[in-house]
């Protein structure tokens, strides 16, 4: 029992960052700060933790697939940035009506999976982009304005947000080995 | 103060309108399929991120901004994932464009 | 009329054009790219009818019909990829 609950315990202490970030959801639901609230905010979001831990998915998945909160907000911003500046450069298409739509296949740098769905997600999040199939690292991304074909490939991806995700995986590995 | 903020907001939605106009005149503009989805849906995708930018620039830091934080958040996880879904649905039916490499 | 009414109005007509194009769109694709269009439309327009009913539910409703939109056209576009078999 006690070994059981000290188990509990590391896996809280673990996850905090998404415990903190389910208490939050479960705040904006109610719409009312009281202690209550709170509380039965607090237990629930450990019980979903701990039931998604021990039954539905088996292993650390934790220590691979959780972004901090810190890079999820920089990548968000950055994302915003991204999505913006593209939209921008899109409108000039509409209003002439020209599109030269290719589909070109790249390589990415990350060999992490979920961070590139991730990518492959802001890929097609952007205007301009869409990413049709994925294998490995390699993507398939249907492409507006495309480099020609003696240029680099790889402009398609938004370098800058690979950028972040590669430090993340770096700091990955360092903590893993 | 106040009205600053406000008529911030609604010039901020304002724009978020016109990129909405913008997708929905580009539907009707293209030929094609991979074009109308490469340029439409994304624009209007970026039209839906500015209005509700603007709506939580209008009503500050309250409950309500939290829960439009939240559609926003679950509109950009599956927008991108249901638009993947059609175009894979698209090139693996054979719908095929004239360019490939 | 205020602001929010004005813009409710302007997305309002905006749908249209969406369904529009699901009604005409060529190939069955198009279509499922006006609905995911019109979708996003009735979002927004339901997040305005909150803000000018002054009630917060409607925000609720908006959260519902997203997930539901979303996974009608995840099915249906897994529907059409295996030609008919799920």
């Amino acid at each position: 029992m006690k070994t059981y609950m000290n188990a509990l315990w590391e896996d809280i202490v673990d996850n905090k960052e998404i415990l903190i970030l389910l208490s939050l959801v479960w705040l904006i639901l109610f719409e009312e700060l009281t202690i209550f609230t709170v509380v039965s905010g607090i237990i629930s979001s450990v019980v979903v933790l701990v039931f998604t831990d021990r039954f539905l998915l088996k292993g650390n998945y934790e220590h691979s697939y959780m972004i901090g909160l810190g890079t999820l907000a920089k990548y968000a911003f950055r994302l915003f940035v991204e999505i913006f500046l593209a939209g921008m450069d899109v409108i000039p298409n509409i209003i002439t009506g020209k599109a030269d739509v290719q589909i070109i296949t790249c390589e990415t740098i990350l060999t992490d999976e979920l961070l590139i769905d991730i990518l492959a997600n802001s890929i097609t999040l952007t205007p301009g982009t869409v990413t049709v199939e994925k294998k490995g690292s390699t993507l398939q991304v249907l492409a507006l304005n495309a480099p020609a074909i003696d240029e680099d490939p790889r402009a398609v991806i938004p370098l800058k947000l690979e950028d972040i995700l590669l430090r993340y995986e770096k700091s990955l590995g360092g903590e893993k080995a | 103060m106040a009205h600053v903020i406000e008529w911030i907001a609604n010039i901020v939605i304002i724009i978020g309108l016109i990129f909405m106009a913008l997708g929905v005149f580009g539907i009707f503009r293209f030929k094609d399929y991979f074009s109308r989805i490469l340029i439409t849906a994304k624009v209007d995708t970026v039209g839906f991120i500015t209005i509700m930018l603007g709506l939580i620039i209008k009503h500050g830091f309250d409950f309500f901004s939290g829960k439009i934080i939240l559609v926003l958040a679950l509109y950009i996880i599956t927008n991108p994932i249901a638009t993947h879904a059609i175009t894979r649905s698209a090139h693996i039916s054979g719908y095929r464009i004239k360019k490939e490499r | 009329m205020d602001f929010d009414s004005i813009v409710l109005t302007i997305i309002a007509g905006l749908s249209v054009f969406g369904l529009v194009r699901v009604l005409d769109g060529p190939t069955v694709w198009d279509r499922m790219l006006g609905f995911s269009l019109f979708s996003s439309k009735v979002i927004v327009a339901a997040v305005f009818i909150g803000i000018i009913i002054n009630r917060t539910y409607m925000i609720d409703v908006a959260l519902i019909y997203g997930v539901l939109g979303f996974i009608g056209t995840i099915m249906i576009a897994r529907f059409i990829e295996r030609k008919g078999d799920v």
